[in-house]
């Protein structure tokens, strides 16, 4: 029973946590042993906190045993990426240039993990400063994905991504500048939510690019990603870019039905250059919905065909503005990829930037006046398989393509436009996992989430998870 | 290209490699091609929206 505690979600493991037919204790303790079993391998966490782990497990079954029971994250443990601060914690960025950085206050939503009762063993590798897709670090090691270990996990959450689909964490959150939750999400086979920009407080997260950065949750399934985000949203006055707008329920307002729901497909851009097996399983998770009901659209939106210009102009521009005096007093610290990122946004003109943000404007019309005709967008989340550790190309039906350029094609416009984005297994596909992205207006999470919760209901992952954890 | 671009890093004090110079060029020929599938003439009037809230961090 142990061992086995660790492969459940919040949601499954809440109610027995409350009924104390399983004590806090027992759960982080399934949880270590795993990180013990899979991280030599797999590299997704940085540190490991396992003392302070099983302390905070102790406290929570205490609270629980004399009747303080805080709600549905009371107990669960969890390992968050490491760029989020915690009190007098170490926050490495993923870095060298920050190895020996002490936070000094909590980052709000680490906060709010706190009160709920979450129980913390540890922080995750990623890109180092989240810029990149890979989670290649070269200063911590490379993460792997645990689907396959010659595979990258994705980036730049990929430790966290990674610590999910490996049962190493219950669940986790990342950060998206460009699609960094939601590309290990799909590379992971896990659920990765990146809620409308300004939903999530980015208080004490160390940033990339300020006005494309989000916060969201990395998950096992589709009812915890809407739980946490009930728990993390809502106005922080501490981040400038923080919207007052109520939050919902999303949990248990979760609904399968898909009668009636219109469903937009933006084919020259959403569609283009697919691989044939993710093109597949999108095209056959979405004749599912249409069965269930559901109608398909066809729309255009002309300004995507500016969001790669858009999107690299205003991530390179603002990291570099971030890391100027770094790149100029201590450049051999970067990893070879990020300074070479570096280098190229100190060369973007001030046009470019601005241009940049015109563009912006006008995909978020065009998105708005879409989602006037249609409930939801859908797409693959990236148009291939996650490729191998230090390719720097992939293979897209017998073409050789960039990686960098193709990774945040079609999840790059979720941050320019800021609207919220989520990524849902859909299937398996020589051996990996493919994930579906839903996009869906401002402030409206529950569409889809609703839309992912009738996609995990059609089970077209057939219960599939990684060898690792079947052979165990 | 090359040498542009080192002379613009330089004076901004920032050392670049040799290698990182022909990638950069590469790259700057790449983004020249993405500005190309920007429409100014649809873009030159139109407000960038970005705005910076009156009174501060509103704390």
């Amino acid at each position: 029973m142990t061992q086995e505690l660790a492969a459940l979600s919040i949601g499954e493991l809440a109610p027995k946590l409350r009924d104390k037919q399983i004590s806090p204790v027992e759960l982080t303790e399934s949880v270590l042993a795993n990180v013990d079993t899979y991280d030599h391998d797999i590299n997704a966490f940085i540190r490991i906190d396992k003392e302070k782990a099983i302390k905070s497990a102790k406290e929570a079954e205490q609270e629980i045993q004399s009747g303080n029971y805080r709600g549905f994250l009371h107990g669960i443990p969890m390992a968050l990426k490491d760029i989020l601060y915690f009190k007098d914690e170490p926050a490495t960025m993923g870095s060298k240039i920050h190895e020996g950085f002490i936070a000094d206050f909590d980052a709000t939503v680490v906060s709010k993990l706190k009160l709920s009762g979450v129980t913390f063993h540890g922080k995750l590798n990623m890109h180092e400063y989240a810029w990149g897709a890979t989670t290649t670090n070269p200063h911590y090691g490379a993460c792997r994905n645990p689907w396959d270990l010659n595979r990258i996990p994705g980036g730049s959450s990929g430790g966290s991504a990674a610590a999910v689909a490996a049962d190493m964490s219950i669940a986790s959150l990342g950060t998206d500048t460009g699609g960094s939750i939601r590309i290990p999400a799909s590379s992971c086979g896990i659920i990765g939510l990146k809620p409308t920009h300004g939903r999530i407080s980015k208080y004490g997260c160390f940033p990339l690019s300020w006005s494309l950065d989000h916060i969201g949750p990395m998950t096992k399934t589709v009812f915890d990603a809407a739980l946490l985000l009930e728990v993390l949203g809502g106005y922080d006055p501490k981040d400038p870019t923080s919207v007052d707008r109520p939050t919902q329920n999303y949990s248990g307002q979760l609904n399968e039905d898909v009668k009636g729901l219109v469903i937009g497909i933006e084919e020259g851009y959403f569609f283009k250059n697919v691989d044939n097996r993710v093109d597949e399983a999108v095209q056959k998770a979405l004749k599912q919905l249409e069965k269930l009901g559901a109608r398909i659209e066809v729309v255009q939106i002309p300004s995507l065909a500016q969001a790669e210009f858009a999107e690299l102009v205003t991530i390179t521009t603002e990291a570099s503005a971030i890391h100027h005096d770094n790149l100029v007093k201590q450049p051999e610290k970067f990893g070879d990829d990020v300074r070479l990122l570096l280098e190229m946004g100190e060369l973007m003109s001030g046009v470019d930037y601005v241009q940049a943000q015109q563009i912006r404007r006008k995909l978020n019309l065009e998105f708005a006046a879409t989602f006037e005709k249609v409930d939801v967008l859908i797409s693959p989340t990236l148009p291939f398989l996650p490729p191998a550790l230090g390719e720097s190309t992939v293979d897209i039906n017998g073409q050789t393509l960039s990686f960098l350029d193709e990774v945040i094609r079609f999840t790059g416009p979720g941050n320019l436009t800021g609207l919220p984005s989520l990524s849902i297994p859909c299937g398996v596909r020589d051996g990996m996992p493919i994930g579906l992205q839903i996009m869906g207006p401002a402030f409206q999470e529950e569409k889809v989430l609703n839309v992912a919760f009738a996609i995990e209901k059609l089970e077209l992952m057939n219960g599939q998870k990684p060898d690792l954890y079947r052979h165990r | 290209m090359a040498q542009g671009i080192h002379s613009i890093l330089k004076e901004r004090g920032i050392q670049v490699s040799e290698v990182h110079q022909e990638i950069l060029a590469q790259q700057m020929k790449a983004l020249q091609k993405l500005r190309e599938t920007v429409d100014n003439s649809q873009l030159k009037d139109f407000d960038m929206a970005l705005t910076h809230m009156p009174g501060g961090e509103r704390l």
